[in-house]
């Protein structure tokens, strides 16, 4: 027996010997050859409106582009490029067998520029975008390349149980003449145009999501494998195992496949770029590096690719206006395979708003490549606090990032540690002249310089009736208007809130300091009343919530979660519509996008009485969005200081896709003066007719920002033995005194560090 | 001769060279680091004396943190130490299936600390399963973590997980001492406890010194535990040194974090050479 | 009968030292809605206590199917784990033996200060070195890789510690009729130390695989590329709302370690044993 363990222990040692010398540590990369796809944007001058629609995208045999679309009223469009995509040019065609009220289902063309279109009769969706779904009969009809149409008879057997029609979507001419399409059930046809008849039927367990035909080899994307047909004789290939992992397990419109110029080309493309595979081969080669192009853009979508010439591409997007544009992606050898400079960012939780700023920085810089970094991902559960312990180490290793963004970080102690650079020559270069909310930069200033700035702020404000807002001016006179209106009314409610957690982090957000010393130490008879006053308010609402809200009202923290659960805003939109009718006498919230402001401003041209204000008149409070500073360690600081400018300017801080104001007055008040919001203004809403604020309620919103003065107070490690105390303390498990000492005991040792 | 003995040394020091560049590389000279920057503010860019040593010894979080750390080894380790005699005493006297019983006292070592922790949050949550056990007897219970139980059951859990371990070690010292000397004394009417004080202990004195070693080693991975169980900031009674390093890094306080580190090294060294001392004289 | 009675409290006392193994055991075996209903208290922070069944309604092997089958970052993880952890025994073996014996039966100058040191350095906590750790990692460029991991442990001081003993306790007279035989030091390093030494090697090792099977804080700080993480850090990142998978991992987690365990069991006690004698 003995003996037996020594040589299994012995062996195993052998083998991990060899298992040592071919695995471990990082696997080198092969060098990536010099050159690189360059995007270019070709600001088309095709133009479909708000509610044109592109269904297809072909290459013809002439190398002639074309477009199948539609525009509001008009069903079907056809434009050519003779120049790769940059200028588009009406084609004459027929659109005649569409009966009026139908709509395009799905379009392509062969190589010859005969079109093929499905149609049938539209359910539509109005909403910021129009949009439509199809659950009638869909007609087939073909239109040949001088325009001439004919209609095609196609029939589908009945996928039993689900609808009375069957149809194809995303078809598409194969090579050889055959129509190709997916219908309902995710099986894809092989049709015979010439006289309709189904020559194959292609299934796969999952549900064919997406497919392209390359020379005679039929590709299908599922949910979990490529698999492959040939589409001569019907049969089923073995599955595309290498290119498994490239297909996005969510989205599909994330993924896009398509035939290249090559007999046995397939081009494909998702948010890390596009790629090239030869069938057969066992290499996928990245032609385009999604980080550094569109492809990897959160606001724009790839909708559609083709290979233009040998090796040069042309990408179709579509963004969430459904403004469609076209990028050309060509190889360019004079710039470095990999840009030279390198920038990362980190930011412990996800951030759109930055991760678009990065692409669009740079677009206009291909020079520098941005690296964007997250602490915590939504998949593991590292904490928060390992997350910046991480960051920490490499910081003071020289090896953190270049720019930080520093929402949810220890913002103070980098400053006194010196962490952070002195940035005071960027915000020196927009204050004096006025580009800048001098207000809200100032409030990060230290001993007078900057360290970091908000790129974007919003204002914690309650609204309702004029008398009630000057009741209410702290917490204990929101108390006591509280116990005088249950006199009158003791029914009715007073506002809403999500569950009791944000009533807690909305009320600590702007009331924490007042129990915090300027010494570091809790103030216990403030905290007290703080969190009794909370109890109070909370059960208050809680006594008289409508139950269909109750259940989310009264939802408890989860246990142990407080800290990675976290809001990033510490405050929710809010809804001062139900206010104007009655039902509520408050709403409180942030007003961080622009309908927030016309919401209020609307509700209050409806009825006069109605207002809004601060949360405090004397502090002011905005919450910052998005702070950022620059690592003082870094070799790199022209670059991060480049970038840093370029987020505050006024092309930086168009982007928006978190919400808040920019921080940027130029930006501000062009935001301000758009004539947007078409879709809302003149709706009626809770009976309330839109509209856009006036000269004066702009000019007075306005004032307010420049007003702005003090942060909401942020701290996690403070807001979460706060959050986890009242947690308890709100359902009366705990009494006050025990949740005050509790709160008491975890942040003066947090404090006496 | 000479010149033979001379290479003789130096193959000598051969044995343990790799060793000891290992050990330099990856633990002694980070620490002399350390020993530097406790002397310097926290950029590292200026020398301040004493200075981040009085500072930590005014803080409040060192304070507690050393308190209780130091009050969970002095309570512990004997109790670690007393239990694993008793049951080690037993084991020897013969019973059937003591070997099979040994085995099942080892198992706990084996089992993972965040699996300890899953365990931990079921039974000693508010809800948990100890407070429904006591509800049946209609005792009101409590969120256990956050009272001063949490002290007892982080007390509990080292001695659970290292019982086993130190069980054998007595096991041994035990059986190394000739059973001839126990007939002497019983010829010379001495009973079984006289001659357990009188013989048995002082010749496991020295076994002392390597079991009280090896259970203050573990008693730093308790942390482990607790962090996992509770974070950052745990009851006052279970906040110990690892804590406050972990928290102090976080904020980048480099200066208190190096200067405590020293003072946490000078206090084992202390304790190694007394205990040496006391208990190890014949050695070596 | 007074044996008896003894017999009967160490079987109680064995029972409740392992009823965390047999609640694992239970709870990784049973369905999830009954154990969600279980735990629903802790889980949702709904009123009532945790209950528990030692057996469950109707077993299941449903969570070791997802765990085994479906979790791909758990397989990753558990080959991290088997990889690292030899190569760091291997390391260990190959280090802190020849070190132990120097430290034991050679005359090496500044000996005994250098064991003290070592000593001492064993009982550093990790927090202590994490920083300068780092900083000494980085520069030799192996921040992010698992040698950060491993080689760090494989000089552990532990390991010398333990063994050491061990050849402390080797008979002197053996090695002198040894030497007498002819011969040299390292001969007798290999045919005198070696074997006779062999159960504390053993148990060195078993309790390294321990150690380094358990690791926590090393990776977390100096392994950023979760692909490379050990099992270890499986466990702490899912919730009670996957308690199933989480009971069958530790189930999976644990059985490497009992296997080392008991196969070398006779080894570990015999080590443990010699480690706490004098010579």
């Amino acid at each position: 027996m003995n003996k037996i363990f020594i040589r299994t222990i012995v062996l195993s040692l052998l083998c991990a010997i060899i298992l040592s010398l071919t695995a471990c540590g990082k696997v080198k990369t092969a060098e990536v050859p010099k050159g690189r796809y360059v995007e270019e944007d070709l600001s088309s001058n095709l133009d479909l409106g708000k509610d044109g629609y592109i269904y297809d995208l072909v290459r013809l045999e002439d190398n002639t582009l074309e477009i199948i679309a539609d525009k509001k009223d008009v069903p079907l469009e056809v434009y050519i490029s003779k120049d790769s995509g940059k200028t588009w040019s009406k084609k004459n065609i027929s659109n005649s067998i569409i009966p009026t009220d139908n709509k395009i289902s799905s379009a392509t063309a062969d190589e010859k520029g005969n079109i093929i279109i499905a149609y049938g009769l539209p359910k539509v969706y109005k909403g910021n975008i129009e949009y439509h779904t199809f659950d009638s009969k869909i007609s087939y009809a073909k239109v040949d390349a001088v325009g001439k149409s004919t209609p095609l008879s196609i029939t589908l057997p009945k996928i039993t149980d689900i609808t009375v029609y069957n149809s194809l979507h995303s078809i598409k001419v194969a090579a050889n003449g055959d129509l190709f399409g997916v219908d309902g059930s995710g099986s894809v046809y092989q049709i015979d145009l010439a006289n309709g008849k189904i020559k194959n039927k292609y299934t796969s367990n999952s549900g064919i999501s997406l497919y392209t035909i390359v020379g005679t080899t039929l590709i299908a994307a599922t949910s979990s494998k490529m698999a492959q047909y040939d589409i001569t004789t019907g049969k089923a290939l073995a599955d595309l195992t290498i290119l498994k992992d490239y297909i996005p397990i969510t989205e599909s419109g994330d993924f896009i496949m398509t035939n290249g110029i090559a007999k046995n080309e397939l081009c494909f493309s998702n948010k890390k770029g596009l790629y090239r595979y030869i069938l057969g081969g066992n290499l996928v080669e990245r032609m385009v590096d999604g980080s550094l192009s569109s492809f990897s853009s959160l606001d724009m979508f790839n909708v559609d690719v083709v290979e233009i010439t040998d090796g040069q591409y042309l990408a179709l997007y579509r963004d969430k206006e459904n403004k469609f544009s076209f990028m050309n992606y060509e190889y360019s050898k004079t710039i470095a395979s990999v840009p030279s400079n390198e920038l990362t960012v980190y930011s412990l939780k996800d951030n759109a708003t930055i991760k678009q700023e990065i692409l669009l920085f740079q677009k206009s810089n291909p020079d520098i490549r941005v690296i964007f970094e997250t602490g915590l991902t939504e998949k593991d559960a590292v904490t928060a606090e390992d997350a910046r312990k991480t960051l920490n180490t490499e910081i003071l290793a020289g090896k953190g990032p270049d720019l930080i963004v520093l929402d949810e970080m220890p913002l103070n102690s980098y400053i006194d540690k010196g962490i952070l650079a002195d940035i005071s020559d960027i915000m020196g270069a927009y204050i004096p002249k006025g580009e800048l909310f001098e207000n809200i930069a100032n409030a990060y200033k230290k001993n007078d310089k900057f360290y970091a700035t908000p790129l974007r702020f919003d204002v914690p404000v309650m609204f309702g009736g004029q008398e009630t807002l000057n009741k209410i001016t702290d917490l204990k006179s929101f108390g006591d208007y509280i116990v005088d209106f249950r006199k009158s009314k003791p029914n009715a409610t007073i506002f809403g809130f999500n569950d009791g957690a944000q009533l807690v982090r909305e009320l600590f957000a702007v009331n924490a300091d007042s129990w915090i010393n300027e010494d570091g130490t809790v103030d216990k008879n403030k905290l007290t009343d703080f969190i009794s006053l909370t109890k109070y308010i909370y059960k208050d609402a809680i006594k008289v919530a409508n139950p269909k809200v109750l259940f989310s009202m009264q939802t408890r923290l989860a246990s142990g979660q407080s800290s990675k659960n976290s809001k990033v805003k510490a405050f929710d939109s809010f809804w001062p519509l139900s206010v104007n009718n009655g039902t509520d006498q408050l709403s409180i919230g942030s007003i961080s996008w622009k309908s927030d402001l016309m919401h209020i401003t609307s509700a209050i041209s409806n009825k006069s009485s109605l207002n809004y204000k601060m949360f405090n008149e004397e502090k002011k409070y905005f919450e910052p969005l998005t702070v950022v500073g620059i690592n003082s360690k870094t070799a790199n600081v022209e670059n991060a200081k480049k970038f840093l400018t370029y987020l505050l300017s006024e092309e930086g801080q168009k982007v928006d896709l978190l919400g808040g104001f920019p921080i940027n007055k130029n930006v501000f008040s062009e935001v301000m003066k758009a004539k947007d919001l078409t879709e809302e203004i003149g709706s009626v809403n809770n009976g309330i007719k839109m509209v856009m604020p006036s000269e004066k309620q702009f000019t007075d919103f306005t004032a307010m920002m420049e007003q702005l003065k003090t942060p909401i107070f942020q701290n996690s490690i403070i807001l979460d033995a706060v959050l986890e105390a009242s947690d308890k303390c709100l359902n009366d498990e705990i009494s006050v005194d025990e949740a005050v000492n509790s709160i008491i005991a975890k942040i003066n040792l947090y404090l006496s560090e | 001769m000479n010149k033979n003995r001379n290479w003789k040394q130096h193959t000598d020091v051969l044995f343990i060279l790799p060793s000891l560049l290992g050990v330099s590389i990856f633990v002694l000279i980070p620490f002399l680091d350390v020993i530097k920057r406790s002397f310097q503010n926290v950029t590292g860019e200026n020398f301040v004396a004493i200075k981040n040593y009085s500072t930590i010894f005014h803080n409040r979080a060192f304070l507690l943190a050393s308190g209780n750390t130091l009050k969970f080894i002095a309570i512990c380790i004997p109790l670690l130490i007393l239990f694993s005699l008793i049951l080690a005493v037993v084991l020897k006297e013969k019973i059937p299936g003591a070997k099979l019983l040994k085995r099942v006292f080892l198992i706990p070592m084996a089992i993972p600390v965040a699996s300890i922790v899953l365990l931990w949050r079921l039974v000693f949550h508010e809800h948990g399963i100890l407070n429904g056990v006591l509800a049946g007897f209609s005792v009101q219970g409590q969120d256990w973590m956050n009272t001063n139980a949490a002290f007892t059951i982080l007390v509990g859990s080292y001695i659970w997980k290292n019982i086993g371990y130190n069980i054998i070690l007595w096991l041994a010292g035990l059986g190394a001492i000739p059973e001839a000397i126990y007939e002497a004394a019983r010829v010379d009417g001495a009973g079984w406890w006289k001659s357990f004080v009188y013989i048995t202990l002082p010749i496991l004195k020295p076994t002392l010194y390597r079991i009280t070693t090896l259970a203050f080693l573990n008693s730093f991975k308790v942390f482990r535990e607790a962090y996992l169980v509770a974070g950052s900031y745990p009851h006052d009674s279970i906040y110990l040194l690892q804590h406050l390093f972990n928290n102090w890094f976080r904020e980048l306080s480099l200066d208190k974090m190096s200067a405590a580190a020293v003072v946490v090294a000078i206090v084992i060294f202390i304790f190694i050479i007394i205990m040496k001392k006391a208990l190890d004289k014949q050695e070596e | 009968m007074k044996k008896i009675i003894i017999l009967v409290l160490l079987i109680i006392l064995a029972i409740l030292i392992c009823s965390p193994i047999l609640f694992m055991l239970g709870g990784s075996i049973m369905g999830n809605s009954e154990l969600s209903s279980y735990l629903s208290p802790v889980l949702d922070n709904k009123s009532g206590f945790v209950h528990w069944s030692l057996i469950p309604n109707y077993p299941t092997l449903r969570s070791f199917v997802a765990l085994l089958l479906d979790s791909p970052e758990f397989f990753v993880m558990f080959w991290n784990s088997i990889k690292m952890t030899l190569i760091i025994l291997i390391g260990q073996l190959i280090i802190s033996v020849p070190a132990a014996w120097g430290f034991a039966r050679l005359k090496i100058p500044y000996k005994n200060t250098l064991f003290n040191l070592y000593v001492i350095l064993m009982l550093m906590p990790f927090q202590v070195t994490m920083l300068s750790n780092y900083l000494t990692l980085d520069k030799l460029n192996l921040m992010n890789t698992q040698y950060s991991i491993i080689l760090p442990a494989i000089f552990s001081t532990f390991p010398v510690f333990i063994i050491h003993r061990f050849f402390c306790s080797i008979p002197v007279s053996i090695i002198e009729a040894s030497k007498l035989d002819g011969a040299n030091k390292f001969q007798v390093f290999l045919m005198i130390g070696i074997p006779l030494g062999s159960a504390g090697i053993v148990s060195a090792m078993i309790l390294g695989f321990l150690e380094s099977w358990n690791l926590i804080e090393q990776p977390l700080a100096f392994l950023e590329d979760k692909t490379l993480w050990p099992l270890s850090l499986y466990l702490p990142n899912i919730g009670l709302e996957l308690a199933g998978i989480a009971f069958a991992a530790s189930i999976v987690a644990i059985v490497p370690s009992l296997l080392i365990f008991f196969g070398g069991q006779e080894h570990l006690e015999a080590g443990i044993a010699a480690s706490a004698l004098k010579e």
